[in-house]
């Protein structure tokens, strides 16, 4: 087994019996997944759950994955299902109460840490931001701007157009950008598009 | 008035071609609303793109396996190839947790013994309990463990064995069970050598199963560092579940 090898290469040989090849697939993708979840998902813990049962589905699956698309391609589908279904656990709740709860018992714990410390206050002051931007743009936000995939990859991914990846991400962006700012004067055009569908 | 979003987009990361510019400049020349998304848009990209990568957690993978084999005799109609099983627990065991485990020689009287516990930094009070497990001696506990709880077992696994069978107290029962050590070697045979010091029977999400207590050290007489704690069927002697701690 070689860490060189390519992600097909490993499929072939896991649907071929070995074990060993799915483990590197969870050591190679594992950062990736981890860290989409994450930022779509906003704590540590939900994200660890949700990268577990995305591994644990292309374990299930991956014996009859037949590689018309590719490995990660599939891969980023299962784990923003992961995330949707863990999503819909979480709306029982509203998830600005998430937040606050949050905020009174566990101020920054549910977040790793980084270095320096303004990086540290902005970083947590986006994440929590993040988690005020609607789920749908959310979505394609993280994709595409934390995880820097390309917009035709998460066109592929999502199964929509590219046109409708670029709108949301752009209504993302702004959604993500007023709640860092704060609102100011009349709702937006993206915003009052977004309430309209809603 | 239709706000050309999809443009919007490009504009804000800087690549739109140069044939749409003049038609969004001139959009937001007369659009206020779109003028103020694009100043959100252009900070929202930059505060998106300033978040750092996080490290995943450690034990990822060997929660994708315990969680697999957990799902016991269903797993292969849940689609986990029953190889799969077996050999990714093994995996779980030798690479992401990096622990050893010393089955060979539980319950056999102590031929086979493993003769690296003082290069493992097992204390005396730990060689003590080692012995009498290995001696095929069962810790009887009238308890159900779940998840969480054998996370806590591995992270009490830490504390003197002296001073876990003081805690026991009067509720704690053992007797021997040469089956115990035939079932645990069973469910974990051909693994590397490694340190047993507790051996308990109880219940596992309502199944009877033995539970087993592991520490390992980084050698050079250094003290044991990590505790592992594996579950077996008491009935077929399969693997159920696993958990690990830094002690």
């Amino acid at each position: 087994m070689e860490a060189s090898d390519t992600d097909a290469q490993l499929v072939r040989r896991f649907q071929e019996g070995s074990a060993d090849s799915f483990e590197v697939l969870v050591q190679r993708h594992s950062p990736r997944v981890y860290n989409l979840c994450l930022r779509i998902l906003g704590d540590a813990d939900e994200a660890a759950d949700a990268s577990q049962d995305t591994f644990l589905t292309v374990l299930r699956k991956l014996n009859t994955f037949r590689g018309d698309s590719a490995f990660t391609t599939w891969l980023h589908r299962v784990t923003v299902n992961a995330c949707y279904d863990s999503l819909r656990g979480k709306r029982r709740r509203p998830l600005l109460q998430i937040v606050r709860d949050e905020d009174d018992e566990r101020p920054e714990t549910s977040l790793p840490a980084p270095d320096h410390a303004d990086q540290v206050v902005f970083s947590v002051d986006v994440a929590r931001a993040l988690l005020e931007v609607p789920e749908e743009f959310r979505v394609v936000l993280v994709m595409a701007d934390v995880q820097d995939l390309p917009y035709d990859e998460i066109s592929r991914v999502l199964e929509i157009p590219v046109g409708t990846v670029k709108s949301r991400v752009f209504r993302g962006r702004a959604a993500l950008g007023r709640a860092l700012g704060g609102s100011r004067g009349e709702p937006s055009a993206a915003s009052r598009a977004s309430e309209e569908e809603a | 008035m239709n706000h050309p979003y999809e443009l919007l987009a490009d504009f804000v990361d800087g690549s739109l071609d140069e044939s749409d510019l003049a038609g969004v400049q001139a959009h937001l020349d007369a659009c206020p609303a779109c003028r103020e998304d694009v100043s959100h848009a252009s900070a929202g990209r930059a505060a998106a793109r300033s978040l750092p990568q996080v490290a995943a957690p450690r034990e990822l993978h060997e929660r994708v396996v315990v969680a697999a084999g957990s799902r016991g005799q269903g797993a292969a109609d849940q689609g986990v190839p029953g190889w799969y099983r077996w050999a990714g627990v093994a995996a779980a065991a030798a690479v992401v947790v990096a622990i050893v485990i010393a089955l060979p020689n539980v319950g056999d009287g102590g031929a086979g013994r493993n003769t690296h516990e003082d290069s493992q930094g097992t204390t005396a009070a730990g060689a003590e309990a080692a012995d009498a497990v290995s001696g095929g001696e069962v810790e009887v506990r009238d308890e159900n463990y779940d998840a969480e709880e054998l996370e806590q077992l591995a992270r009490a696994a830490g504390v003197d064995p002296a001073e876990q069978i003081a805690e026991a107290g009067a509720t704690r029962t053992t007797r021997a069970d040469p089956a115990a050590a035939r079932c645990v070697r069973k469910a974990f045979d051909e693994q590397p050598v490694g340190t047993l010091t507790r051996l308990i029977l109880a219940t596992f999400e309502d199944r009877d199963a033995y539970i087993a207590v592991y520490l390992e050290g980084p050698g050079a007489n250094e003290p044991p560092d990590t505790a592992a704690v594996w579950v077996a069927a008491k009935d077929d002697c399969s693997i159920l579940s696993f958990a690990s701690a830094r002690i």
